[in-house]
């Protein structure tokens, strides 16, 4: 059953699909950035139940797939990085050196490639294994909610193919890997 | 308490931007990958500095625009400024500017203040004043169409330079989250360090140990440049009554100096001065992607410098990268490397330097991670042969991390020996002297003027670039290793255990040298690096000291020797008469570790042709006893005369 995080990408392509103002007209060209999270979910499981049957609303556009049961982070390793914080498939989650006072600084043109982990309604977020940092969502401008570790706001990287690698280390001298022990954003 | 001083300055600077011309420059025939031409524009920029933020400058730049740079497709940004003596447009700045430029990056080129057509004084990379013009700059760019931003008020923007132009990138990313990336070349980590170095210990926290032993030849000739600048028509004229003894710099500065060079050590007040433009003291703020370069051959700036950097930033996982380049102050690079800060700016695209910089930059400023920005460390081996007319890579050794050798130790056994760790080292002592006053004194290098081919300010061939290491006999005390059996390559800072005893209760000055001997009992003293230690209690209790960084081959037959002088031509030596005794074996046995890359006998080791050769090392044939007397003495005492007076000409970029 394989249901777990396929919002995820669907939700950081409506955030960059528009108008992108800053690209830089290099090579650079991010490549696909919705590997994020569409591996089996080994965690909970109470989710599959056939459709909730009590679905009363209209049925809104195309058929919503069903909510995951949780957006999943837990501790990995990266290279060159040493501890960081991944989502459930691994991939190393980056901070965003200006969101330090908890306000979002990559909106639009930025999240093409750096996808934010989004935590789609109805969904729970949870730390697997130890993880001792404080996990949160913030509100994007957008109106998703965005997971937090230790008030900071997570990204993926969309030059990061495989997990364990953390090629968006220092990228702009403002994104860097978070670490288990990643000091707070102030609030 | 930084935070209120940080915007000073910001928004001035562009409502003030002075158009005074533009020049259109093609791109270059036969550029290859770099193959954007460009619009450079020549402004002044009027910025607010000082602690209080009223201090009017007028800052003197150019602004490199690429053809690729429009207000739809906004570019990254690269800054540059001077090295000491230079100007935004001098031959190293027109020549990162237009490489950068060439591929597809705005560049601003600026003259730091006291410089150039730039206004103000020399402030010595000052956080109160050159930082925030640094600033300033940066709040600039933000208002550039063409410029990428990665927020309000905030471009994407790296530095790059050597030199003055190194230190103000490592101070600018410690005071202003804005700067993304930086390149600093030939650098300082302590001016405290570099100017009164104090080798005692192997923390490199130089900054909270004691003051060192005064650097006199090289600060002798930072000052007369900087005093040069006035009458050469640079820099503001403040009217300051100080300018009249330093002229070009601020007052602080000169008083400082001439206190410094009265005492022959740094006081508190000059400490805390040339502390405040130390990034050493604010390291713990750095954390962008920094590409650190240091000269082999430089004693102004040494490898230990470069290392202390990079492994506070390490320490902590900021992105770094280190390269031990050949040369450095006072000393070309070698065929290939292009040390674009150093004097080699002739087609820097085909060179390693320049190459490097540009792959820090694509990837870590344009974010284009599939630039590879290779190994964590690399260093020139002065011992390998290579095509001089291609690109100097193939000299490189290389290592994911510094450091790359593992330490080998020897012990010092009886007055004059180093014995392996394995062995038992025969207890014993030598003793030298430290002569009253300090003269006559050793001699390792004349700063600036020793390189093969150099000149003095004017065109003259330096007299001094045939003028070998000396030692004067019973000043030091010299303890050689057994013949390495294979080549050995030592990559590293070596380091010492010691146990030491004056005779006067008096603090001690000692200078720590590694040579090769080679066969014949000839002795090399590596790239002439000398390593003062200042010990002040050394009351017989065992002490550490760190020799200065080096990358070496030691060939077969040849063998490491580790030395201590009582002086050296070109420190403020101790002037106070005293016989030092050095111990070896016992409970605690004094040693020498020398840093040993394990993989050195699989590398392809030849013989250097003239491209890799190693002038800068030039031998010296000193036999145990050392080569010292009155014709060395009379002609020191001559070449000093010789260059403080013409230093007064002096006009290079540092």
């Amino acid at each position: 059953m394989k249901l777990a995080l396929l919002l995820l990408p669907a939700a950081a392509l409506v955030a960059c699909g528009s108008t992108s103002t800053t690209t830089t007209g290099s090579a650079s060209t991010p490549s696909s950035m919705a590997t994020a999270a569409a591996t089996p979910t080994d965690t909970p499981t109470t989710a599959p139940t056939p459709a909730p049957t009590a679905a009363p609303t209209p049925a809104p556009t195309p058929a919503p797939p069903p909510p995951p049961a949780a957006v999943v982070v837990k501790s990995g390793s990266a290279g060159g990085v040493g501890s960081v914080v991944t989502s459930a498939d691994g991939h190393t989650l980056y901070h965003f050196t200006p969101e330090a006072h908890g306000q979002i600084a990559c909106a639009s043109g930025c999240t093409g490639t750096w996808p934010p982990l989004i935590v789609p309604a109805g969904a729970k977020l949870q730390a697997q294994g130890s993880l001792s940092g404080t996990l949160s969502t913030i509100k994007r401008p957008d109106g998703s909610m965005q997971a937090t570790y230790n008030g900071w706001p997570l990204y993926d990287f969309s030059g990061d193919s495989a997990a364990g690698t953390a090629n968006g280390q220092g990228i702009a001298g403002k994104w860097f890997a978070v670490t288990p022990t990643q000091s707070s954003a102030g609030m | 308490m930084h935070h209120s001083r940080r915007f000073a300055g910001l928004f001035v600077a562009a409502a003030l931007a002075l158009l005074l011309s533009t020049t259109t420059a093609p791109a270059p025939a036969g550029a290859q990958t770099a193959g954007h031409s460009f619009v450079k524009t020549s402004l002044s920029l009027d910025v607010v500095d000082g602690p209080n933020n009223d201090h009017h400058v007028s800052i003197d730049a150019d602004v490199y625009v690429p053809d690729n740079a429009t207000a739809s497709t906004p570019q990254p940004a690269i800054i540059y400024t001077n090295g000491f003596g230079g100007a935004k447009d001098d031959s190293s700045g027109v020549a990162v500017s237009q490489f950068f430029a060439q591929h597809g990056y705005v560049v601003l080129a600026y003259s730091s203040q006291g410089f150039g057509h730039s206004g103000g004084v020399i402030e010595l990379d000052s956080p109160d004043y050159d930082v925030k013009d640094a600033e300033a700059m940066i709040s600039y760019l933000a208002t550039l169409p063409y410029v990428q931003r990665d927020g309000p008020g905030d471009p994407r923007v790296g530095m790059t330079g050597g030199s003055y132009g190194g230190g103000i990138q490592l101070l600018t990313a410690e005071f202003d989250p804005r700067l993304d990336v930086i390149t600093p070349f030939r650098t300082w980590n302590s001016l405290e360090y570099s100017l009164s170095p104090n080798n005692l210990g192997t923390s490199m926290d130089w900054q909270n140990g004691p003051i060192g032993v005064f650097k006199q030849g090289w600060s002798s000739l930072f000052f007369a440049s900087g005093a040069t600048q006035p009458l050469m028509g640079n820099g503001g004229t403040a009217g300051n009554p100080a300018l009249i003894q330093c002229p070009g710099f601020d007052s602080r500065l000169c008083s400082a100096y001439a206190a410094t060079v009265a005492s022959g050590q740094a006081d508190a007040a000059t400490k805390a001065l040339i502390d405040a433009s130390s990034p050493a003291s604010y390291i713990d703020r750095l954390h962008i992607p920094t590409l650190l370069g240091q000269g082999e051959s430089d004693t102004l700036f040494n490898l230990d410098e470069s290392v202390r950097t990079y492994q506070t930033l390490k320490a902590r996982n900021v992105p770094v990268k280190l390269i031990w380049q050949a040369g450095g102050h006072g000393y070309p690079d070698q065929p290939g490397e292009g040390d674009v800060f150093g004097g080699d700016e002739s087609n820097p695209g085909s060179k390693f330097l320049p190459q490097q910089l540009l792959a820090w930059m694509d990837h870590y400023l344009r974010g284009n991670t599939g630039v590879d920005t290779g190994p964590g460390f690399q260093w020139f081996r002065d011992w390998v042969s290579y095509d001089s007319n291609g690109s100097a890579a193939p000299a490189f050794g290389s290592a994911a991390a510094y450091p790359a050798g593992t330490g080998q130790t020897f012990l010092l056994s009886g007055d004059n020996a180093l014995v392996p760790a394995t062995q038992t080292p025969q207890a014993g002592s030598a003793q030298i002297v430290n002569p009253p006053g300090g003269l006559p004194a050793a001699y390792s290098e004349t700063p600036n003027f020793q390189a093969p081919g150099s000149t003095l300010p004017g065109g003259a061939p330096s007299p001094f670039t045939s003028l070998q290491p000396q030692d004067v006999p019973g000043q030091f005390a010299a303890f050689t290793a057994p013949p390495f059996a294979q080549d050995t390559e030592a990559v590293g800072v070596p380091t010492a255990h010691l146990h030491l005893s004056g005779t006067t209760g008096q603090p001690l000055v000692l200078f720590g040298k590694v040579f090769d001997v080679d066969a014949a009992g000839n002795a090399t003293l590596i790239h002439r690096l000398v390593a003062p230690v200042r010990i002040p209690d050394a009351s017989g209790g065992a002490v550490d000291m760190t020799l200065l960084g080096f990358a070496h081959l030691f060939p077969a037959g040849h063998a490491v020797r580790f030395e201590l002088a009582a002086t050296d031509t070109y420190y403020a030596n101790s002037r106070t008469p005293d016989v030092i005794t050095i111990s070896s074996g016992g409970a605690d046995p004094a040693s020498f570790t020398l840093p040993v890359v394990a993989a050195a006998a699989a590398q392809p080791v030849v013989p250097a042709s003239s491209g890799g050769g190693t002038p800068q090392s030039a031998a010296s044939t000193l036999p145990n006893t050392g080569a010292g007397g009155p014709a060395h003495d009379a002609l020191m005492i001559a070449a000093v005369a010789t260059l403080l007076g013409l230093a007064r000409r002096v006009r290079r970029r540092h």
